[in-house]
């Protein structure tokens, strides 16, 4: 009995102990505890005269061009002398929500978001504001409303990709067509963008779109999707199928090809991978427009050193070029690899 | 206090030298760790799963669990948002609630009176609830459009500790409150030791079941409700896949057991403490995310094999001494 007390009383003696017990005697303490800390890492933070870059980026390590967008962005700010410290929220808005807290505790002097969702990236770029860190957006920007909270946005424009492959697709077989559509992850912001594009690039013409299913954004899920959909369409009803990144498409012809089908085209809206370019150059893909994550990535780290070191950024919107790769323009297009 | 005594309560009630340790190594080791803006806000990261960790430690020492929570979140959090703009805030918050009851209400149902496996019972709820998410939403992301609802979410007393933070204390204390002086909370502990023996000693075993689920159910509401207040937004994959998994971690982790019949909700406490510092260290160290989910499960398999061999230990000590 007497011991279930106490411990209840040594309960909330520890958690007085860590919020206010340390409040109290905050300096001396903290700071012998971060210089003894600073002994062993680096921290340029307190330090002044290096630059510290805190950047959330979604799934990196989950999807292949997060994963080479990662990779390319550390190598460029070790190139550029700069501290990075990227960490990532696997597509979970809650975590994405902590690691933005702890970016903003780190005392970065810019913060690079690259929001899982849009919408919830408006209270994140608020808060980052509220903080008086300067907030820019990387690839994916947030919702129009936390604009106003944010420096600018560096990164391709998703409506743009989608419209750009979609008016590819619709030169190849047509107006008068019909198409099946395989969506991204639900409620994600490059998926929902890119089928505004895909619906802009189809405008004014008669294809009809026969069925619209989401993938979780993993190439099993879109090849099981596209398995259900070959069963469902039989040959010669469909011309073409619309997926939301090159990884679901390379599901789709999977899928294709299991199933000895061949009669239906395949488009994706935007390709991150650069080993992609072999389904283009052998056919089975009809179209994407090429997004490089090294250049997505350089292009991220220069303009958030720049808006480090005070510099103004003139346009709120800074678009990295993206332009279609087909069987036909795939070699005269000299992509990098990555 | 003397040392004896702080040793026996330490072996008593493990979570406690298993925090201090996690707390003080990452205090001298990492840089920028022990920081009162830091604390805070390790604090305030963790205030919703430890108000959803509430109703679970309900359930657990019970002796279930419930599962139905991750995507119970999502669909509170989108009829939040959603309805806010049509039926005015606080019915929609209103609303929300009366679902995470409706949804305990029915695992309750289906576990104690039907007499159903809580694994498939949850487990099919939480499919239910996913795609009524999913169908409400229409897939999308909704925004909240009351001011009010966003400020209590991202609101900040002047010292730093969130309002949601001081929420989850007070839900700390009344659930402490419940679980040690009502009949209901005594109950609980009961059923959840032997459920034969509490219900021949005349305690309605059932009921008390029903209403923990309900709690779990209204807690994991309330989770959702406030998520959508903290960012302003509701998405649909909220939550899932693993966030039920994480709050059960946070229970066990305290020292709960699965069985039920013992815990508390101070261990809760600690347990969710416990991931949600070994978390922010990882970020702090910039620790690449998968890692970081590795050591995490590490630490739980650890934390708990010492909790075994201390709880072993103790009970020979008993033997022999007596």
């Amino acid at each position: 009995m007497t011991k279930k007390r106490l411990f209840a009383l040594l309960c909330a003696a520890t958690m007085t102990l860590t919020m206010t017990g340390c409040f109290g005697g905050g300096n001396a303490s903290s700071g012998a505890a971060s210089g003894a800390a600073s002994g062993g890492a680096s921290s340029a933070a307190a330090s002044g005269d290096s630059i510290v870059i805190g950047m959330t980026v979604n799934n990196a390590g989950a999807d292949p061009y997060q994963t080479a967008y990662y990779s390319a962005a550390e190598a460029h700010a070790k190139e550029l002398g700069v501290e990075l410290k990227l960490l990532d929220p696997v597509g979970d808005v809650t975590k994405q929500q902590n690691q933005i807290q702890d970016l903003i505790s780190m005392n970065c002097d810019v913060i690079v978001l690259w929001p899982c969702n849009a919408e919830a990236g408006v209270a994140l770029a608020k808060q980052v504001q509220a903080a008086g860190i300067p907030l820019m957006t990387a690839n994916n920007d947030v919702a129009e409303e936390g604009r106003q909270y944010v420096t600018c946005y560096v990164g391709p424009s998703n409506i743009l990709e989608g419209q750009q492959s979609a008016e590819q697709m619709v030169a190849d077989i047509g107006t008068d067509a019909k198409v099946l559509y395989i969506e991204g992850q639900a409620g994600y912001t490059a998926s929902e963008e890119r089928h505004e594009g895909f619906e802009k690039g189809i405008e004014g013409t008669n294809i009809e779109v026969l069925d619209y299913q989401i993938s979780d954004g993993n190439r099993e899920k879109a090849q099981q999707v596209m398995e259900n959909y070959l069963v469902k369409y039989a040959k010669g009803t469909v011309d073409a199928v619309f997926c939301m990144d090159d990884n679901l498409a390379i599901g789709a012809i999977n899928a294709m090809k299991a199933a000895g089908r061949d009669d239906i085209k395949v488009y994706a809206a935007a390709c991150g991978d650069y080993n992609t370019l072999t389904y283009i150059r052998e056919g089975s893909l009809g179209g994407t427009a090429m997004q490089s994550p090294i250049i997505d990535a350089e292009t991220a780290i220069d303009y958030a050193v720049r808006i480090a070191k005070g510099e103004t950024i003139s346009d709120y919107n800074n678009y990295m070029e993206t332009p279609v790769a087909t069987p036909a323009n795939v070699d005269s297009l000299n992509i990098t690899e990555w | 206090m003397s040392l004896k005594k702080v040793k026996a309560f330490m072996s008593r009630h493990t979570v406690v030298p298993i925090l201090l340790v996690i707390f003080v190594l990452a205090s001298v080791l990492v840089a920028g760790f022990f920081d009162i803006r830091n604390l805070f806000n390790i604090l305030n990261q963790n205030a919703i799963k430890g108000i959803m960790a509430i109703g679970m430690t309900f359930v657990i020492i019970n002796g279930y669990f419930d599962m139905s929570l991750c995507t119970l979140i999502s669909l509170t959090a989108a009829l939040s948002c959603g309805l806010q703009s049509s039926i005015g805030l606080v019915p929609a918050i209103l609303v929300s609630l009366a679902v995470g009851l409706i949804v305990g209400a029915i695992n309750g149902f289906l576990v104690a009176k039907a007499g159903i496996n809580a694994f498939v019972v949850t487990l099919a709820l939480m499919l239910g609830c996913r795609s009524l998410s999913y169908l409400y939403s229409q897939e999308q992301s909704i925004l909240a459009t009351n001011d009010l609802f966003t400020d209590f979410g991202m609101g900040r007393l002047p010292f730093g500790m969130s309002y949601i933070s001081v929420l989850f204390i007070v839900m700390l204390l009344i659930a402490h409150y419940v679980l040690r002086y009502t009949k209901h909370g005594r109950n609980t502990y009961a059923a959840g030791g032997n459920a034969n023996a509490a219900f021949n000693a005349g305690i309605n075993v059932t009921r008390t079941t029903f209403i923990n689920f309900v709690i779990c159910g209204f807690t994991g509401a309330l989770g959702g409700v406030l998520y959508a207040a903290q960012s302003g937004a509701s998405s649909p994959p909220l939550g899932w896949p693993d966030m039920h998994m994480l709050v059960i971690a946070g229970v066990v982790l305290g020292g709960s057991k699965l069985t039920g019949g013992v815990g508390n909700i101070w261990y809760t406490c600690g347990g969710v403490m416990i991931l949600g510092i070994v978390a922010n260290v990882m970020n702090l160290l910039n620790v690449q995310t998968y890692v970081s989910t590795m050591v995490t499960g590490m630490i739980m398999i650890g934390v708990l094999y010492l909790d075994k061999v201390l709880t072993e230990r103790k009970k020979k000590e008993s033997l022999t001494n007596a």
